[in-house]
């Protein structure tokens, strides 16, 4: 079978080329299919390759070098070259045994032949590396791999390979005439996903760090000691914050704690001796008030004391009679001139303006005192702080003892 | 006396002090010399009442010395 091949191969390649043949071209071509004939494949094989580097559009070199593959089993290199020989020449006299070389070639490979009619067009069989993938061709679904030797139209398809968990491959493919074209598609394993949850659960704990000084005590809603400037987990809502310190007054706070937000409360211990000081002051100031009250209680009294006289004396003086004389009358009630009258009334006023500043005095002398005896040093300022989690808005601790 | 006896206590007292500061404040004063008629006067010593001025006068040349 070999040696008609060569010789019809070798008449095809000489006659059927309508290509202008060089010299170097014919001497290398003829020096191969003579190494061929005498069954060195090697020489044959460099001759033809050199004829192929000359003119590739020849078929030729290829259809031999197919048939030197082919010789030498090697089955994938055969179907390649018989395949460039159609390409170059489908017309070529020569193609029915370049086809049954390319056939046998497939068949050394151990593909599936095509026993369909070719008709016109040609044939395509698609394999992967992975079983069942979902072989598309020009888009169309035509089964899944290995896909067995179709027919096919000419010309350039494209072929997808598609499977879960692995990533979609897609290649080209020109569909030689009267040949099977096997397409071979790899297909990758997609790396691992990470599990990602979309709705993650809500965090059921809150955190609060407490800044004191390192050796005070801290505890919260009267539980074990726990430590300074620690993220402490508690579950939401209110908590009593306790620190203690040796010599130091104990501050107590009010801490709200949100679902997955972390607060931050800075704690500023009192010395004893200080709040003892702002204590006797608060005292102190108490008691001026009391005192400065008592000052515009008194002075208010007399002022008023004083306008009533002022008022009485004149209603007298307009109600004594005027035909009667004044010492018939002084005896009953005494005389009382506007003079009089008018200094009584700059003794109301001047009472009146002392009762106003006492009470002034006191007023200011009671908000010092209630500041420094009813703030006590453990209730700590206002802490006011934006809230989220079970509601939005604002956090305020530190109000109320 | 608990806690809240003192804040009641406490709160009455600063109830009387505003009331009392507030009658102080509020006081009429000293009357002054303005009149309608003699009778709103000290006719008795001598001031009748200027009806254009609406004020008690004592009016030239009258006897209304005040000594006994």
């Amino acid at each position: 079978m070999s040696r008609a091949l060569v010789g019809l191969a070798v008449m095809g390649a000489m006659l059927g080329s309508a290509h202008a043949q060089s010299s170097d071209f014919t001497r290398e071509f003829q020096a191969g299919t003579d190494a061929y004939r005498l069954g060195d494949y090697a020489a044959a094989r460099s001759h033809l390759t050199r004829a192929r580097e000359i003119d590739p559009g020849l078929p030729g070199p290829h259809r031999f070098l197919a048939a030197v593959e082919a010789a030498e089993g090697n089955w994938q290199q055969c179907v390649d070259d018989a395949r460039r020989a159609i390409v170059a020449n489908p017309a070529s006299s020569e193609l029915a045994a370049t086809r049954k070389l390319h056939d046998d070639c497939r068949a050394g490979l151990g593909l599936p032949s095509f026993t369909g009619d070719y008709a016109d067009g040609g044939a395509i069989a698609v394999s992967a590396n992975v079983g069942g993938a979902l072989i598309r061709i020009g888009g169309l679904k035509l089964g899944s791999t290995p896909l067995a030797p179709r027919p096919s139209p000419l010309g350039e398809v494209e072929i997808t390979a598609s499977k879960a968990g692995w990533t979609t491959a897609t290649a080209t493919a020109i569909v030689v005439p009267g040949v099977v074209t096997d397409v071979t598609l790899v297909l990758i394993a997609e790396p691992p996903t990470l599990a990602v949850d979309a709705g993650p659960a809500r965090p059921e704990i809150g955190w609060v760090v407490i800044e004191a000084p390192a050796d005070a005590v801290v505890s919260f809603d009267g539980g074990p000691p726990v430590a300074v400037s620690t993220r402490v987990e508690l579950p939401p809502g209110e908590h009593t914050l306790v620190v203690e310190r040796a010599g130091a007054i104990r501050a107590r706070r009010t801490v709200r704690v949100s679902r997955g937000q972390l607060a931050r409360v800075t704690v500023a211990l009192v010395s004893s001796a200080t709040a003892t000081r702002r204590r006797t002051t608060g005292t102190v100031a108490l008691g001026a008030a009391a005192g400065l009250g008592a000052v515009g209680v008194v002075t208010g009294l007399l002022a008023m004391r004083a306008s009533d006289q002022a008022r009485d004396w004149a209603a007298i003086e307009a109600a004594r009679p005027p035909g009667v004389p004044l010492d018939d009358t002084t005896a009953a009630a005494p005389l009382h001139t506007r003079a009089d009258i008018a200094a009584r009334g700059d003794r109301a006023d001047t009472l009146a303006i002392v009762s106003g500043v006492g009470y002034a005095a006191s007023a200011v002398a009671l908000g010092l005192g209630v500041y420094l005896r009813v703030r006590w040093p453990d209730h700590g300022g206002l802490r006011v702080a934006p809230m989220i989690g079970d509601s939005w808005g604002l956090a305020v601790s530190g109000g109320l003892p | 006396m608990s806690g809240r006896g003192r804040a009641a206590l406490a709160t009455l007292a600063v109830v009387f002090v505003l009331a009392l500061g507030g009658c102080t404040w509020f006081d009429d004063g000293a009357p002054d010399r303005s009149c309608r008629s003699d009778r709103d006067c000290f006719r008795a010593q001598g001031e009748v009442c200027d009806q254009d001025r609406h004020t008690c006068v004592v009016p030239d040349g009258a006897d209304a010395g005040v000594g006994p």
